[in-house]
């Protein structure tokens, strides 16, 4: 199991406010739980003990859940709501998707420090493209 | 439910205000900018003339008494709900207890806060808005203060449109994007609004001068400015000759110019009645842009006829069809049951 591929099930499982997932593949088994202050600690199933084998902030790719126009501020505002450094929290608008009149809101799904803003002001995005990326705190 | 925690005065309940009774003297009152008023209406999926609260003086703040779907349109006020920022022409659910704080806003002056299901006050002469002259209808036919409580109608709708609503809510697009002014060619922004002004009836009695500079010169919004009407100063227009009328009926837009020369724009709060000369009328399509300036800030004149201002109706009707329509889409797509 790759780490990229890790991370986001990492990510998944902080935003859906599980606390636990268990995983099997024929690459391997593995088992995350959400421990204290939200660190999610990956436990080899494999292992008698379930001591964690690794323990780290995890780095969130938060992608367009619908098809938009991005922009990083409000059209009334000339801040950005996430700008590189900015501390955001869980379900804090990070940017905004807009189609015709409307805009919804790119949302992360944790609390965290933006690390990266991957989508250019005004780019029209797919569902799934990556928008911004975050260190989950 | 909500109750209001501001000592802050002049915010009022208002819809799109009291048409057909200025022939019995009652003014036709209704929000200062009332596509920001429809927009949050539509964006909680109330009707368009639902009644809401317009709010004009900053910070303010209210309490919700139980959970419901709003919306925030109208100049940005930088609002938080329990601290977290809230974006303008913004539509969001709150949850019993929670708190929203809206601040002085950088731009614009009113600010409109909308509940699903619209405030629930009575209906009096066809309409929910404050008269204040009168002191009747909105909320005990006043200005709200702090401990006020509110409630909105209940419906089956606004459950729905509570349901539907994603957690971090959604917005649409604010009007002056869509339906930018420009004056001398140069884009209205920052501290000066530009208006369409229809000639009206004693606009031909003035000096050649003066009807230049009507149209040419920047009025100040004087400090004597409310929901009554904006008293501007600038340089003085003058008459060719002395006019002298009686008192005749007038509505909200009408630009009156008493013998200082210097105008007034009578708004929603006007007197329906008036003796002073006419020089124009602003637009129906364009007084949401005239609610929206402040005191202090610089308001230009752009001359228009009547096929115009027609046309600037239509595409304020449009945007707000279209909003209605997309928001009505976009909730439809959020339903998860």
């Amino acid at each position: 199991m790759e780490l990229d591929e890790l991370k986001q099930i990492i990510a998944r499982l902080e935003a859906s406010g599980l606390q636990s997932l268990e995983l099997q593949r024929p690459d391997g088994r593995v088992r995350l739980v959400v421990g204290a202050g939200n660190q999610v600690q990956v436990i080899s199933a494999d292992q008698a003990t379930e001591a964690p084998v690794a323990a780290f902030n995890v780095d969130v790719t938060v992608a367009s859940e619908t098809v938009g126009q991005y922009f990083a501020a409000h059209p009334m505002q000339d801040t950005p709501l996430a700008g590189v450094g900015c501390a955001v929290g869980q379900n804090d608008v990070v940017g905004l998707l807009k189609v015709g009149l409307l805009y919804s809101p790119v949302i992360s799904p944790v609390g965290g420090v933006i690390t990266e803003v991957l989508a250019e002001d005004g780019e029209l995005l797919g569902f799934g493209s990556p928008v911004i990326r975050m260190r989950a705190a | 439910m909500i109750e209001i925690l501001s000592a802050t005065a002049l915010a009022s309940v208002q819809d799109l205000g009291r048409d057909g009774y200025l022939r019995y003297g009652v003014g036709t009152s209704g929000a200062m900018d009332r596509v920001a008023l429809s927009g949050a209406n539509i964006m909680v999926g109330n009707p368009a003339n639902a009644a809401a609260i317009e709010i004009q003086m900053f910070p303010f703040q209210v309490r919700f008494m139980e959970d419901v779907s709003f919306a925030l349109t109208g100049a940005d006020t930088r609002a938080e709900l329990d601290g977290r920022a809230v974006l303008p022409w913004w539509s969001l659910r709150a949850r019993k207890g929670q708190v929203l704080s809206l601040n002085q806003p950088h731009h614009g002056a009113r600010c409109y806060l909308a509940l699903s299901g619209g405030l629930d006050v009575p209906v009096v002469l066809g309409s929910r808005s404050t008269q204040l002259r009168g002191e009747f209808g909105g909320h005990e036919g006043r200005t709200l203060r702090q401990g006020d409580v509110l409630r909105s109608q209940s419906s089956e709708a606004c459950g729905e449109v509570f349901k539907a609503l994603p957690e971090a809510g959604f917005g649409i697009e604010p009007p002056e994007f869509l339906m930018p002014m420009t004056c001398d060619g140069e884009p209205a922004q920052g501290i000066r609004t530009c208006v369409r002004v229809l000639p009206a009836a004693e606009y031909e009695c003035y000096e050649d001068a003066s009807l230049k500079s009507f149209w040419r010169q920047d009025w100040k919004i004087t400090s004597q400015s409310d929901r009554y009407g904006y008293r501007l100063a600038g340089e003085a227009l003058v008459t060719k000759y002395p006019l002298e009328q009686r008192s005749h009926g007038i509505v909200p837009g009408v630009i009156q110019v008493p013998p200082s020369g210097q105008p007034i724009i009578q708004l929603r709060d006007a007197q329906p009645s008036g003796g002073y000369p006419k020089i124009g009328t602003v637009i129906e399509a364009d007084m949401w842009r005239v609610g929206q300036a402040r005191p202090g800030s610089l308001l230009r004149f752009v001359q228009t006829d009547y096929a115009g201002a027609l046309a600037a109706l239509d595409a304020v009707d449009g945007y707000l069809a279209e909003a209605r329509r997309l928001v009505g889409l976009y909730l439809l797509s959020q339903r998860r049951d």
